[in-house]
């Protein structure tokens, strides 16, 4: 998105192209344990949030 | 140019599946962290929660607010108020955690993904260098 045009409530409209997108990141080939641990403990984390979300539904 | 993402509290709830792919660049915020927990109804989310959170501590990529983020956090949002871009009944308290979130972040050299874009873009008025991204362009 590269609009920069000002709405009338004065909000800018956003130019996002200097940020990364997620596809930009390349896949690390190795890990640091700590590293690893984190993104085990993060996948465990998103199946905890699934059956809270499964729970509360 | 800022460099790590720092997921929302809603971006964790809407892309779930997708965020583990991306664990290994993203920094945590406490304060999601804490929005998330709060709510938490099973014991052994609970559990899991613990394991993200000391995982994170150790990989230095829990990012809590300090005494002068706070400080500098409520000034920012008393110039919101100032400029009018508050509702006159919203409290200083709603404003906390988005101001705090977006405080960490310019700190860490992170920019937030969210799904609430606007709330993060007022806040930009007051923190010129938060950088946001919705999270529908960042994963696309």
């Amino acid at each position: 998105m590269k609009k920069k045009d000002l709405p009338e409530n004065g909000l800018r409209l956003r130019d996002y192209s200097h940020l990364p997108r997620a596809k930009d990141y390349p896949r690390p080939k190795k890990l640091s344990a700590k590293t690893r641990a984190f993104v085990e403990a993060t996948a465990a984390a998103m199946e905890a949030l699934q059956r809270e979300e499964q729970k509360r539904s | 140019m800022r460099t790590y993402p720092l997921f929302d509290t809603n971006v964790f709830l809407e892309y779930k599946t997708t965020i583990k792919e991306y664990a290994n660049v993203m920094r945590l915020s406490s304060i999601v962290l804490y929005e998330l927990v709060a709510t938490t109804i099973d014991d052994g989310s609970l559990q899991r929660f613990d394991t993200w959170r000391t995982t994170a501590n150790k990989d230095h990529r829990l990012l809590t607010p300090s005494m002068i983020d706070y400080w500098e956090t409520a000034k920012a949002v008393r110039r919101l108020r100032f400029l009018n871009l508050t509702s006159k009944t919203t409290t200083p308290t709603e404003l906390q955690n988005d101001a705090l979130i977006a405080r960490t972040a310019w700190r860490n050299n992170c920019f937030v993904v969210t799904s609430d874009v606007d709330d993060f873009a007022y806040l930009q008025k007051v923190m010129p260098k938060l950088e946001v991204i919705p999270a529908d362009v960042f994963f696309s």
